[in-house]
């Protein structure tokens, strides 16, 4: 397998009153050409700021994103526009991803416009109307308006601007949260379709564990702007070694009434701030086994099992 | 075992701007809620479970109205209760809890007056001894450092915490019903898990009946007794917690539940029920879920199946519950 | 408490039941239809402009008389059969002067709303999008502009550049394109936090294409009730200037009518009223006008 993408110590911090917001702090990994990659952790804890680093949306405090091998901070104006055309977005909500005053066909042609793609005007309809039909839209809607679209029918409009420039690497933050379970289904169907037809890469962001699951080949668990967690997705399920890793996994509302008297650790407290974190292990407030060491120093990100990655300085063992 | 609500044949409809018929949201709906039981509807949006709970409540937005049916709670019908009873009832026996607690609390005023004033509205108690009394309830509603947090205003709250003071308000007047609308949807997982214990508890300790209104089948698993599973404005099944995820018999329960990711290996399509929810203004004749199910026959497409019942009080709106082998 | 609950939840219920149609092919036209179909304020307001557009393009066929026409036979006659608004202090008929009249006004409603509607726009696009440097400079401008008193702030550029049509633009240019910065200004910042503002840039969209494709579209709706409300303000204006004496003596505007009739308003009333009546009708047209579409554009900007 090739690498697709590698994130090389990547940092955004904000300034806010009274403090910096530490929304990724050093987080490095890489995606391979056309797994899934999956992103899970509670909200603040930086997923989402982590995708718009990788897009390049907003510009990392320090560090680095290397797509296909080049530094993307190398580049400036039409080359990184073009650099950046292999990596496209999908959005979480339906509704505000889309501009409610463009017509379908616009939305889906604007990316075709900005890159020059297609030689005529006609030529470009073709394109959006293929890309519709691709997506599960009737081609027949091509004027119609987003208002006019049910949440699964606009979260299809959205996958297609996204394909438009064709990319290796889509970004799908949160893609389905907004949606029914029984539209969530279509699309998580429709998303790993088009990985086959097209061999799509994907950096799949959600706070569903379970969407995650059924998704990924491997998964990433931030806490507080921080990886702690990453393993091929059986591995991490079945086998997590961080602490917050299982007890995420314990808290997920399981849809089987017999097991809901099953005693279950359960996290206490709440999601501690981003603002001014606590020193040493990010989790450690919130964590029955922590002790001096995890106070003292930020445990490193070490290789467990093969490809299992845990940043703890008291690793559960794998069972 | 008696019940504490009785909804029977509510039916709530809609008007809209610049149309003449009136949407129908909720279309001869029958509910029971024992008491000290844990009753959940379960659906996706629009199918009618949120204005089923709010016409009983009678907070029905202005361009709603229940055209008929009736309530029953404590001998007397909500529905047709005069708007004073009906509101000391609200805030009294009934509670209700709302997804974004943020929009429900009042921004600017501290969490604990809001709810030492709906004590002392209701309870007569003196300032000082509301205070105490809702510091208690903070404590027992899990919020760390309660005469901290009395002082704090909604904003400088968490989410989860916000909805604690939420429950909290709720609780205070112990009501014999609390009303909860996907109360745990706006929260992470590991507070959702928090929140969800704490309810149990909390009806452990009262015995209160709980209404919980969800889309997520994991939280109707996790606390609730009886599940209704509503499909475009009426309930479709209606059974034990146990059984529902044990033998779910309707079509479109079963396709819910194939459809959730939970141990869908990688790589193997997920089901998905096929079209989406019908219009409310034109509804098909016959089932209504017919246009989206698989196997929806000529009969299920003229004719309305009634809601049958199975053995064990588990009723199934369908003709041929079951067909097609299990689901799950 | 009820009225908490019960807001919470129509914008949600609305929102649901909607989501469950599949809509019609309807968009801000039919809203605006529907609007006129129950406001009958607004549709009235839509009938008197109309009128008042035809008024003022017919002008010569409408008016049996010449509004210069000087007959000083018949000055100050009340009005009558042949003269319907009486004539004035030099015999000119009032009804012609008040139906060519409306020309000047509407020009005076029409061309400076026009030019700050521009320019309110473009420097409203720039602060909320550019930001930073460009923000300050052009919003503090505009906090002097409304910080002085409007009236004052207009004589003043008049009595500077002289009283002439041209002028007057000017000057209620000046005190109006403020107000509209503002109001873009705002809806840019809080349109550039739409995700749909992050798609077009991570699809590599131009910040000019950004700007012109999809913030200003999405401020138009708002941009037509602000400049109809803006033209019944710029015709007040007008009218209070020309009153004091500092608008252009030979624009023969309604509210120049009301200044040279002020002498006789107890001797010959329809002097005054004629002129008077002519612009409350016209000023509460528009009013009524942009009220009805502030209303029906107002819930299809929320989705």
């Amino acid at each position: 397998m090739t690498e697709l993408l590698r994130a090389e110590r990547l940092v955004k911090e904000f300034p806010v009153k009274g403090g910096v917001v530490h929304a990724v702090s050093d987080v490095s990994f890489a995606v391979q050409k056309g797994e899934t990659l999956g992103l899970v952790g509670e909200s603040g804890c930086g997923k989402s700021t982590l995708g718009k680093l990788v897009l390049d949306l907003i510009p990392p405090t320090s560090g680095k994103v290397y797509f296909n091998g080049q530094d993307l901070s190398q580049f400036k104006g039409e080359k990184l526009r073009t650099l950046r055309r292999g990596m496209q977005m999908i959005f979480q909500d339906p509704y505000a991803s889309l501009d409610p005053r463009m017509s379908v066909g616009r939305i889906i042609m604007e990316p075709l416009n900005a890159h020059h793609i297609g030689d005529s005007r006609a030529e470009r309809k073709a394109m959006v109307q293929a890309l519709m039909e691709q997506v599960g839209l009737r081609p027949e809607f091509y004027a119609r308006y987003p208002h006019q679209f049910s949440g699964g029918q606009r979260q299809r409009i959205g996958i297609a601007r996204a394909l438009a420039l064709n990319p290796e690497l889509v970004i799908c933050d949160e893609p389905v949260s907004a949606l029914d379970v029984s539209i969530q289904a279509q699309i998580l169907n429709l998303l790993s379709d088009l990985q086959k037809q097209r061999s799509l890469t994907y950096l799949f962001i959600s706070h569903d564990l379970n969407v995650v699951r059924y998704l990924s080949d491997r998964v990433m668990v931030m806490f507080l702007g921080q990886l702690c967690e990453m393993a091929p997705t059986e591995a991490l399920y079945t086998a997590p070694r961080h602490p917050y890793t299982r007890f995420l996994l314990e808290a997920v509302p399981q849809p089987d009434p017999t097991r809901r008297d099953e005693e279950r650790a359960l996290l206490t407290g709440e999601v501690s701030s981003p603002v001014n974190p606590p020193s040493g292990c990010q989790f450690r407030l919130r964590c029955p086994y922590a002790d001096a060491a995890c106070a003292a120093e930020h445990p490193a990100l070490n290789e467990v099992a093969p490809g299992h990655f845990c940043a703890c300085h008291h690793p559960l063992t794998g069972t | 075992m008696s019940n504490i609500l009785e909804i029977r044949n509510l039916v709530v409809s809609f008007a809209s701007d610049g149309l003449k018929d009136r949407a129908v949201a909720v279309n001869g709906v029958d509910i029971d809620i024992p008491a000290g039981k844990t009753v959940s509807l379960v659906g996706e949006s629009g199918c009618g479970k949120s204005v089923t709970s709010l016409s009983v409540m009678g907070l029905l937005a202005d361009n709603g109205r229940v055209d008929s049916g009736e309530a029953i709670f404590g001998g007397k019908d909500l529905l047709k209760l005069p708007d004073k009873q009906l509101r000391e009832i609200r805030g009294n026996r009934i509670s209700m809890i709302f997804q974004e607690p943020m929009t429900s609390l009042n921004p600017v005023l501290t969490v604990g007056r809001q709810v030492d004033e709906a004590l002392r509205l209701h309870s007569g108690l003196d300032k000082a001894a509301a205070r105490k009394r809702t510091i208690e309830i903070f404590e027992k509603v899990g919020i760390p450092e309660p005469e901290r947090r009395y002082g704090c205003y909604p904003h400088q709250l968490s989410g989860g915490l916000r909805q604690r003071v939420m429950i909290g308000m709720a609780m205070v007047l112990q009501p014999d019903l609390l009303i909860a609308d996907e109360p745990t949807t706006a929260l992470d997982v590991s507070i959702e898990a928090q929140i969800l214990r704490l309810m149990r508890d909390l009806q452990k300790d009262s015995g209160m009946s709980i209404l919980m209104i969800t889309h997520n089948l994991g939280v109707v698993a996790e606390i609730c007794d009886w599940v209704y599973v509503m499909y475009a404005g009426e309930v479709v099944e209606k059974a034990d917690v146990f059984t529902l995820f044990r033998a779910c018999a309707h079509p479109y329960t079963r396709g819910l539940m194939a459809s959730l990711p939970r141990m869908t290996p990688k790589g193997q399509r997920l089901y998905n029920i096929m079209g989406t929810v019908p219009n409310l203004r034109a509804m098909p004749v016959g089932c209504r879920f017919s246009p989206r199910c698989e196997f929806a026959t000529e009969r299920c497409r003229s004719e309305k199946p009634p809601l049958t019942d199975l053995g064990d009080r588990h009723l199934c709106r369908c003709f041929d519950p079951r067909m097609g082998g299990d689901a799950t | 408490m009820k009225k908490r609950f019960k807001d919470q939840y129509t914008a949600d219920l609305s929102q649901r039941i909607i989501d469950a149609e599949i809509q019609p092919d309807e968009g801000i036209l039919h809203s605006i239809l529907s609007m006129f179909r129950a406001n009958k304020a607004a549709l009235l307001g839509l009938i008197l402009i109309l009128l008042i557009l035809l008024m003022s393009v017919f002008a010569p066929v409408i008016a049996r008389y010449d509004p210069n026409a000087l007959d000083l036979t018949s000055m100050r006659k009340a009005p009558s059969w042949e003269h319907w608004f009486g004539t004035d202090d030099m015999g000119r008929d009032v009804f012609a002067r008040v139906v060519y009249g409306s020309r000047t006004s509407l020009m005076i409603g029409f061309v400076p709303s026009l030019i700050s509607l521009v320019l309110g726009t473009v420097l409203g696009l720039m602060a909320g999008y550019l930001g930073k440097v460009a923000d300050e400079l052009i919003m503090r401008l505009a906090d002097v502009v409304l910080a002085f008193p409007s009236l004052l702030l207009a004589m003043v550029v008049m009595y500077t550049l002289g009283a002439s049509l041209l002028n007057m633009f000017i000057a209620l240019s000046i005190i109006n394109w403020a107000g509209t910065a503002r109001v873009v200004r705002a809806q840019t910042l809080s349109l550039k936090e739409k995700e749909f503002m992050e798609a077009a840039r991570s699809m590599g969209v131009s910040r000019f294409k950004i700007v012109f494709r999809h913030i200003l579209p999405n401020c138009l709706p708002n941009l037509i009730v602000l400049f109809t409300l803006d033209i019944p303000g710029a015709i007040m204006w007008e009218s209070s200037m020309s009153f004091l004496g500092v608008g252009d003596p030979n624009a023969a505007s309604w509210g120049l009518m009301v200044s040279q009739g002020k002498g006789y308003a107890y001797m010959c009333p329809w002097l005054i009223l004629a002129p008077g009546i002519a612009i409350l009708i016209t000023v509460m047209a528009f009013n009524f006008l942009g009220d009805g579409l502030r209303d029906a554009i107002d819930p299809y900007m929320k989705t």
